[in-house]
């Protein structure tokens, strides 16, 4: 996926003004606009944080269950795709909470199971960048939520630190600190990982 | 010379430093070695992360998007509204529940107004005398004799006509059920009246019998002293209705017969269940006594009855006459439903229903309570509602359209109906089916109308969605008879028996080939199948945590009859689309457990719908096919590592 497609999808904020306008009167359609505009956005956000497709289905479909029920709070004028980012993001915070409080479905087994049957036992067809692609999604994966979070945000959406501080409700100042440490905690998690493997 | 931080180089790689910061970090990586090569390794892993982040569901997943969606929301006018009415109707029980207090309410509305109704006594005695003759010609003469309301009241005269002596006795005892019913048949032109009006009373206390006995008394206590009018509100036979229904409640064991009741009684007095006299005004709390009923059975016939008032509403204004001579009486049915054991039902409840009873015929099946022959040129035409699988839908709305009169089945799907002779077009409509209209033949000959509701239809994402979907969890507890799961459909391998090891060939022991699959007994109507292998034991069947997926296939088109051994991408059937298994890849990846001997399930499921998702796993394939299995099979697979 290019840079360009990569980003959101937008029509602008005064085009989305009046969508949001006619959804909170009750214009089923302006809502379906809407959600065809940032769908995409939304499922990339959704997937960076759940790394699992029908998660990301999930998640994504939750997002604007809720923003369709939030809608009438919405301010008419404020971009659209900070606050569909926001709730996903808050969504996915609330499921890695859900998972964490149920150890018997931990992403580590998950992980090694991966390392068993997917690493281990693979055939020569798999290729070096795969592996590589996968380490790294396991050191993500243990990452602080919110480290995850931004690391999505920029990486995968390429959002600007203004645009990031608007969806994760931060400090714009606190964006750049936190990016930093995201990045760092990943490469000592990846570092980690490389050392461990014979 | 001070390095750059990690942080401007993070910023500086999100080109998010401005200013003076970005030209001395230009600076300084224009002259340092280790930054640029620090730089270069945090944009490296950027880029590394980036795949492990992202994946494309496909088009078709996002064309898709918004209409499965669109079945998660709540309907458009409720947007605004949150919490607000809308909300009501979110869930079935919380629709029933209000439904449920709607009609109670508009019930006993109808009830408060029937009540102010004036009839002057003697226009009420000269209908049922007019009634009498219409039942039964040649006992007018006695019929005229019954109702005089203000002998009752006062409870000085002994009753004359077999109605008043069941009223009477059950101010004192309540009588035996046969008894009341042979009263009720005997007394064909008080019956009704009396039990017409019990009817309405013993509606309009539903919630609390303490204050109907309060209302009595205000409206009796003027009676006595002869106000006509008021004795006309609340006719003498008020007591009927209370009294059936205490004679549930109560459940006396043995009652005196007819004629020995206690004369003379001005109060009515109320009995416990021990035949011990309760004092009026004393809140008595029917339902609390083991002895009789259940709980839920009372709400039952309640509900029966409360659903039924709008009909009053409508014949009272058709034809007055026929409600006030003729009614049936409901307040006996209800004594009945909740007196007799649900085993034991009033077999009007289960026979089929005949039309047109003419007057004065032996009384059928429905009997005593119900088949009260209507008014002149009039005719009752009764039907059942059935369900596909010919269950019975309770209490589904049947109406007259072109006369606006309305029943609800009862607790065998049966109805009745009451309208001048010809045909006469009903709609029937029941939470969760499709409305549906017919003609209804009343008079000539007798024949119950059977009318069989088609379920709503789950939404399929095919189907364009109608404009104000119902939410999801009204759509879904909806019987669906068509999509009942059947196990006729069966799938096997020629390479392994069910439980029986898979051979290495299959495996990564071996090639890691799928293995050779047949199926048989595709159920009609099926549109696609979904083949799923999993294997529940992963990673150690000791001590199991995941499932882990082997092999994801849908939109298999359901002329396939099997899978050849090997199959691939080229090979599968036409249409078929590949989802991923839990290596995150198309196509088949065999057994290959770290420990232990493991189980494979090979999981067919036919379809009634195209899934027409790409890109899915295993979870996104079970969901979307959710309402839609006609049929599912499996055969179970062992392997364990050599």
């Amino acid at each position: 996926m290019d840079a360009a497609g990569r980003r959101t999808q937008s029509g602008g904020t005064e085009d989305d003004a009046g969508l949001v306008r006619a959804a909170q009167g009750g214009d089923p359609r302006a809502f379906t606009e809407i959600v065809r505009r940032y769908q995409r956005a939304v499922y990339r956000v959704a997937y960076a944080l759940t790394r699992n497709a029908s998660d990301a289905d999930d998640l994504a479909q939750e997002t604007f269950v809720r923003a369709y029920q939030a809608l009438g709070r919405f301010r008419v004028g404020e971009p659209l795709y900070p606050w569909l980012g926001r709730i996903a993001t808050n969504l996915a915070f609330s499921l890695f909470r859900r998972r964490k409080r149920r150890p018997e479905t931990p992403l580590e087994p998950l992980v090694e199971a991966g390392q068993q049957w997917g690493v281990e036992d693979d055939p020569a067809d798999r290729v070096a960048a795969d592996e590589r692609t996968q380490m790294i999604e396991e050191a993500f994966a243990l990452l602080k939520p919110e480290h995850q979070a931004i690391l999505a945000l920029r990486v995968v959406e390429e959002q600007s630190y203004e645009a990031i501080a608007a969806t994760l409700g931060i400090p714009a100042g606190t964006v750049m600190s936190r990016l930093s440490r995201a990045r760092a905690e990943l490469k000592a998690r990846l570092g980690a990982r490389l050392k461990e493997r014979p | 010379m001070r390095h750059l931080t990690s942080e401007e180089l993070s910023a500086h790689l999100d080109r998010a430093l401005t200013g003076r910061r970005a030209e001395e970090a230009e600076r300084h990586l224009a002259a340092c070695e280790a930054c640029r090569e620090a730089l270069a390794n945090l944009a490296a892993q950027d880029a590394a992360l980036r795949p492990a982040l992202t994946h494309d569901p496909g088009e078709a997943y996002f064309e898709g998007f918004a209409d499965r969606l669109a079945r998660r929301l709540p309907t458009p006018h409720r947007m605004k509204a949150g919490w607000g009415f809308g909300r009501l109707f979110d869930s079935p029980r919380t629709l029933a529940w209000v439904s449920a207090a709607a009609v109670i309410v508009v019930g006993a509305g109808v009830v408060l107004m029937a009540r102010r109704e004036v009839v002057p006594p003697n226009l009420r005695d000269r209908e049922l005398a007019e009634r009498a003759q219409q039942v039964a010609p040649g006992s007018a003469k006695e019929a005229e004799a019954p109702a005089r309301p203000e002998s009752r009241l006062r409870g000085a005269t002994p009753a004359p006509a077999p109605a008043t002596e069941a009223l009477e006795q059950d101010f004192a005892a309540p009588p035996r059920d046969d008894d009341a019913a042979r009263t009720r048949r005997e007394g064909a032109a008080s019956g009704p009246t009396a039990n017409d009006v019990g009817r309405l009373q013993s509606r309009a206390d539903q919630p609390s019998a303490s204050t109907r006995a309060e209302e009595k008394d205000k409206f009796a206590a003027p009676s006595v002293g002869g106000k006509r009018e008021r004795a006309a509100i609340v006719p003498p036979s008020a007591p009927a209705g209370a009294a059936n229904e205490r004679k549930a409640f109560a459940a006396a064991p043995a009652a005196p017969a007819p004629g020995t009741a206690a004369p003379g009684r001005a109060v009515e007095v109320r009995r416990n269940a021990a035949g011990e006299e309760v004092p009026l005004g004393t809140p008595v709390t029917p339902p609390a006594h083991p002895s009789v009923t259940t709980t839920d059975e009372l709400s039952k016939a309640r509900k029966k009855l409360a659903a039924e008032p709008l009909r009053d509403a409508l014949e009272r204004e058709t034809s007055s006459a026929t409600l006030r001579g003729g009614r049936k009486p409901a307040s006996a049915a209800l004594g009945e439903t909740q007196s007799a054991p649900p085993a034991a039902k009033p077999q009007a409840l289960e026979a089929p229903l005949a039309s047109s009873a003419p007057a004065g015929a032996a009384p059928g099946a429905r009997g005593q309570a119900d088949l009260e022959p209507p008014a002149t040129g009039e005719a009752r035409a009764c039907g059942v509602v059935l369900d596909a699988m010919e269950r019975p839908i309770v209490r589904a709305q049947v109406m007259l359209t072109d006369l606006g009169r309305v029943t609800a089945t009862d607790q065998g799907g049966h109805f009745c109906l009451e309208a001048p002779v010809g045909e006469h077009p009903v709609s029937v409509m029941a939470l969760g089916f499709a409305p549906r209209r017919q003609t209804l033949r009343f008079g000539g000959e007798p024949a119950a109308a059977r009318m069989v509701l088609d379920p709503v239809p789950v939404l399929d994402q095919k189907r364009p969605l109608p404009q104000r979907v119902p939410p999801r969890q009204i759509v879904r507890p909806t019987p669906t008879p068509a999509k009942e799961v059947s196990m006729s459909l069966r799938i096997s391998s020629s390479a392994f028996k069910p439980n029986g090891a898979i051979p290495a060939r299959h495996t990564c022991d071996g090639e890691d080939v799928s293995p050779p699959l047949a199926w048989t007994g595709i159920p009609a109507g099926t549109r696609s199948l979904v083949l799923i292998v999993d294997d529940p034991d992963a990673p150690d069947p000791a001590a199991p945590k995941m499932t882990w997926v082997h092999w994801v296939l849908y939109d298999l088109p359901p002329s396939a009859t099997g899978l050849a051994e090997h199959a691939t991408t080229k090979t599968l059937p036409a249409g078929t689309r590949e989802g991923l298994n839990d290596w995150k890849q198309p196509g088949w990846r065999g057994p290959c457990p770290p420990i232990g001997r493991h189980r494979y399930f090979f999981k067919l499921y036919a379809l009634d719908t195209t899934l027409a998702i790409t890109g899915a796993d295993k979870g996104m394939v079970t969901r979307a096919m959710q309402g839609h299995i006609l049929a599912h099979a499996e055969q179970v697979g062992t392997y364990a590592k050599k």
